[in-house]
């Protein structure tokens, strides 16, 4: 019996901001802390919560610079971050693909079926 | 799971993918214009030194777009918090150099003169295509078989140094439309 595709989903991932977090930084060398937050419209403190989640978990990594007097902190998606995002996003397209809901929504699923 | 659930999380990923494509595109712009405007000031290089003597100058040439486009990323990064990835455009530098050198010299050796003349010019389409597929960017694919068309119109038409320069004008005018497009 084929297992559920429930069970592919990664737990360190499958929270709408940490996927939110992963696909803001599939595209970029690296991105600050400022920006994830104004993009994700999230505070300070949930963000850190998450990264450091996401961090632990080796999906993502930070580092610390100081420009002009101003510290601050960047964000930059790992390898394994890269793939965990790709597994998730498939993950939910199997799990909606067996209850028949991707079908009304074509140009997401040919959006995502891109390198992540 | 809850399937809604799912669909949602879905469609957020998506849209977050496309604004982060967006910016990638926007950031490309930035090399590509760099590159058009080297094509241009190679235009009558092409035309003073000689077809078979343009590869440093295509070289530091790219060098010096690569340095620009570096500089450029830094200063976005500083000011916006972005830093977009420079290794697609590296990719795009080395195949036009080293390609566009090897089909030139295998003209040249083979005595195929379109080979010489058009080859480097496809090389370069042919990688900014791929480009064009990394990037999700139509009007770069436009551009790359638009340039395609022109170097097989050119190798058809005109030879020597003349189709060189020519194509470096033609080339340099697509492309600048086409970084112009992205880069809004």
């Amino acid at each position: 019996m084929t297992p559920h595709p429930i069970h592919d989903l990664d737990d360190d991932v499958h929270q709408r901001v940490r996927l939110g977090i992963l696909a803001s930084l599939s595209g970029l060398a690296k991105a600050d802390v400022r920006h994830l937050k104004t993009t994700l419209g999230v505070t300070d403190g949930n963000l850190g919560r998450h990264l450091q989640a996401l961090e632990e978990a080796g999906l993502v990594a930070q580092s610390k610079t100081t420009g002009n007097g101003r510290p601050r902190t960047w964000v930059k998606i790992t390898a394994k971050g890269r793939r965990a995002l790709r597994d998730e996003i498939r993950a939910l397209q199997r799990l909606l693909g067996e209850v028949g809901a991707l079908s009304d929504q074509p140009d997401t699923a040919r959006e995502l079926s891109l390198d992540t | 799971m809850d399937p809604i659930a799912a669909e949602l999380a879905l469609a957020e990923t998506a849209a977050t993918k496309r604004r982060v494509d967006g910016l990638v595109r926007t950031a490309m712009a930035v090399p590509l214009r760099l590159l058009a405007l080297a094509w241009i000031v190679l235009c009558p290089v092409a035309l003073l030194v000689g077809r078979n003597h343009l590869g440093p100058a295509v070289g530091i040439a790219l060098l010096a777009v690569t340095a620009l486009a570096w500089m450029q990323y830094r200063r976005v990064a500083r000011e916006r918090g972005v830093r977009a990835r420079l290794w697609p455009w590296l990719g795009v530098a080395a195949i036009a150099l080293c390609g566009g050198a090897a089909t030139s010299r295998n003209g040249t050796d083979h005595g195929v003169a379109w080979l010489n003349i058009a080859g480097p010019f496809v090389v370069n389409a042919l990688a900014l295509l791929a480009l064009a597929g990394f990037v999700h960017s139509r009007a770069i694919a436009i551009a790359a078989v638009t340039m395609l068309a022109i170097s097989f119109i050119v190798a058809g038409t005109l030879s020597g140094n003349v189709a060189v320069a020519v194509q470096f004008a033609a080339y340099a005018a697509v492309l600048m439309v086409a970084s112009a497009r992205i880069g809004r």
